[in-house]
């Protein structure tokens, strides 16, 4: 039977989390710290460090519900930075920047060298993001090689899920911010959330966050099965990474034009998830490349008959005997 | 959170992909014409020998209770969609049938129970679903058709419009109005009615895919009271947790998953023969088909535990697979630009791949119609799935 529920566990976890970041990093909490002179907030972080978010098991499921939940209250910590590299290259305080520069605070990045990877002092210019916080201009020619291609693959596959998770828990609390907005706010003497204008641009939202939240389960679940050890397939980091880029844009769009004038204000939560959503975006490099890299691996037989567990394969994509036969070939 | 299969599960999956497997090239094209010589669906096809091969493989009726079928779980009914229509085994009298024969089993007499379902088990008795009419599309509690008690008989009298496979079937389950005085949702009854009786007349109405609905025009039918399933005047109520079973069947996603798979192998190891976009294309599509699969997924679970979310769970893969496979099969015919000379129906073609990109471009012109229009589903995630108020 199948259940699409985060396992008991983890929902004890994440409902435990959620209610610390409700009392802690709230919307005064975020906007401080996207005030501050390093964009980040050292309470948050010390709250989260001694819930034990920094010694969590190499648990998929467990990390990609942890960062559902920092997604959805904007946490300004880079823990999604941060946590593959512990579990993957066991170093701590390094954060990941294959593809664009790291965030300010940790000590280290791990940056791509010419066959790998490596790591960098997290030093340099800073600028600050629409995220709120600030990335490094790091020296990334000052990098040694420590690890493999093949680490950097995994490195790279859990960063796209989690990546992937906090935009999906962005995206699910943006959708439910334009509810809220939707059921208040009256035009024509009517709520306009009975608009369908409006309301079917909520549903397609919703709609767009669940499914976000679905493939990033899967993902979590196919990563934690036998053999996996608990790194997601590179095609599935893909996947899920650059469906998120597509699912945030499309829940920004659409919860701002339902909002109008006041979610458009500085004041109005709707900026700050819309502003992180589109900045996070653009940290993995874009979904285009990675859409071609999922074709590449679809294509080439040896790579595709490797992928497991995609739509309702057990391993690689076949076709049924009449198609093999009618069907020609290139 | 659980996406794995039992080892039942994984067993009766292997048990149906053996069935695939025998179809070879030749059979499959036999099936085409056999559905064809009927008008048949190609979008949701039912050859009427697939249908006899199923029931001798004890595939129909699986989640009926016993001693019909076996009582199998929601999950174990959903493989069997996936893997039939994910295959092109012509295979909608699964999902047709299924669904009318199990109100018939929950709500029939024993009697009625007697006679129809062996019958179906064996594959000799199909259903067509008699739901909406001229004037009740989207807003199906407008419904006219009347059924009026005399004695032991009802008199129908009406019309229902767009009824697939009504011209193959033996039976339509209609839903009609019993209580003259009623409106909308009340006074309605679900009545088998027998499709050769005295004063059915069925007329062909062809859509866009190149295959044929149908209008059946009931002129005073005389239909046994007994043929009505549960209380007089209850039937929306079997309506409703018909299509609560319904719900993660995918619209289009499991057809367009076959036919990228199918174009996958036709460029495997030509990646280099596509551009960039095409590749970007395959990437996206690839991504979205399985978030599509998610979707119907969790409608499905949600369903099998009766949450309350799972209205609005169905809703959102449908909403979600319909309007997709509507983009990937346009797509899929610019990248086969040759399927606009492939307009058969693909039994004696030289690029069966291209004729099918060709039908799936018109047929999926109606899946965002068919079983509730989009903005439907958008209306019931909005309202159940959200909490927006209703319109005005
Ligand atoms: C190929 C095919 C097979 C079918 N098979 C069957 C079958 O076997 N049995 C059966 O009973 N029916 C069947 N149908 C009928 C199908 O369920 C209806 O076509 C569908 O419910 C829409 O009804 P309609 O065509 O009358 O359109 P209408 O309801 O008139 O809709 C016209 C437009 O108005 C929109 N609209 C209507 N109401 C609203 C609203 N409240 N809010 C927003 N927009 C709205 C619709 O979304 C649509 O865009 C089939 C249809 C097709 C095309």
């Amino acid at each position: 039977m199948f259940d699409e529920r985060w396992s008991d566990e983890t929902r004890e976890v994440s409902s435990a989390l959620r209610s610390l970041l409700e009392g802690t990093c709230d919307e005064p909490a975020v906007r401080a710290a996207e005030s501050s002179a390093d964009g980040r907030s050292r309470e948050v972080e010390q709250h989260l460090r001694e819930f034990g978010l920094h010694d969590l098991p190499a648990e998929p499921e467990l990390l990609a519900a942890v960062s559902v939940e920092l997604g959805r209250s904007l946490a300004p910590v880079p823990w999604v930075e941060l946590t593959a590299v512990r579990i993957l290259l066991d170093v701590e305080d390094a954060v990941y920047a294959l593809e664009s520069d790291p965030p300010a605070g940790p000590g280290s990045a791990v940056v791509a060298t010419a066959s790998g990877i490596g790591l960098v002092a997290n030093q340099g210019e800073r600028e600050r993001t629409a995220a709120g916080d600030f990335l490094v201009r790091v020296d990334r020619g000052l990098a040694e090689q420590r690890w493999g291609e093949e680490d950097a693959q995994k490195l790279r596959a859990l960063t796209h899920m989690l990546a992937a998770a906090r935009v999906s828990g962005a995206a699910s609390k943006l959708v439910e911010i334009g509810v809220t907005y939707a059921k208040e706010r009256q035009a024509f003497g009517r709520s306009i959330g009975s608009y369908q204008a409006v309301a079917h641009k909520l549903a397609d939202a919703a709609t767009a966050a669940e499914g976000l939240e679905l493939i990033v389960k899967k993902t979590a679940w196919l990563a934690a099965r036998d053999g996996a050890n608990g790194v997601p397939q590179p095609i599935f980091g893909l996947m899920t990474w650059s469906h998120a880029v597509e699912v945030g844009r499309l829940v920004a769009r659409n919860v701002h034009q339902c909002m109008a004038g006041f979610g458009a204000t500085l004041e109005s939560p709707a900026q700050l998830y819309s502003r992180r959503l589109r900045s996070w975006a653009l940290r993995l490099g874009r979904p285009g490349d990675a859409h071609r890299e999922i074709a590449r691996i679809l294509l080439t037989p040896q790579r595709r008959d490797a992928v497991e567990g995609l739509w309702h394969e057990e391993r690689g994509v076949t076709v049924p005997r009449w198609a093999r036969e009618l069907d020609v070939t290139v | 959170m659980d996406f794995s299969l039992t080892d039942g599960e994984r067993a009766y999956r292997r048990k149906v992909r053996d069935l695939v497997q025998e179809v070879s090239g030749e059979q499959m094209r036999e099936y085409w014409a056999e559905q064809q010589a009927v008008g048949g669906d190609r979008i949701f096809p039912w050859a009427p020998s697939a249908h006899k091969l199923l029931a001798e493989r004890g595939l129909v009726g699986i989640d009926w209770p016993a001693p019909w079928g076996r009582g199998a779980t929601s999950s174990e009914n959903y493989i069997l969609s996936e893997e039939l229509v994910g295959s092109g085994f012509p295979s909608s009298p699964v999902t047709s049938s299924h669904a009318n024969v199990r109100a018939i089993i929950r709500n029939g007499t024993p009697e009625v129970v007697e006679e129809h379902v062996p019958k179906a088990l064996s594959g000799d008795r199909r259903y067509a679903d008699g739901l909406s009419e001229p004037e009740a599309g989207s807003d199906l509690f407008a419904l006219r058709t009347t059924a009026v008690r005399d004695g032991d008989e009802y008199v129908v009298t009406g019309s229902k419009l767009w009824t697939s496979y009504a011209h193959e079937a033996e039976y339509v389950s209609a839903l009609v109005r019993t209580d003259p005085e009623s409106t909308r949702h009340r006074g309605l009854s679900m009545l088998l009615i027998p499709l050769d009786a005295a004063g059915v007349d069925i007329q062909p109405v062809w859509v866009i895919g190149g295959w044929r609905v149908n209008q059946c025009f009931f002129d005073a039918v005389r239909v046994p009271v007994s043929n009505r399933l549960g209380p007089e005047n209850e039937g929306a109520a079997i309506l409703s947790a018909g299509l609560a079973d319904e719900r993660s069947l995918s619209f289009g996603g499991t057809d367009s998953r076959l036919l990228l798979a199918r174009l996958l192998h036709r460029f495997a190891g030509a990646a280099d023969d596509l551009d960039d976009s095409d590749l970007e294309a395959i990437g996206r599509f690839a991504t979205r088909l399985e978030v599509e699969r998610m979707l119907n997924i969790s409608a499905n679970a949600k369903g099998a535990r009766g949450a309350e979310s799972a209205a609005a769970a169905g809703s959102m893969g449908k909403l979600y697979g319909s309007e997709l496979a509507q983009e990937f099969a346009q797509w899929l015919n610019e990248l086969l630009p040759e399927s606009i000379y492939r307009t058969e129906w693909g039994v004696s073609v030289d690029d069966q791949l291209a004729a099918d990109a060709e039908w799936f471009v018109r047929g999926t012109v109606t899946m965002t119609i068919a079983g509730g229009t989009s903005e439907i589903q958008r209306n019931t995630i909005a309202q159940r799935g959200l909490g927006l108020p209703r319109g005005a």
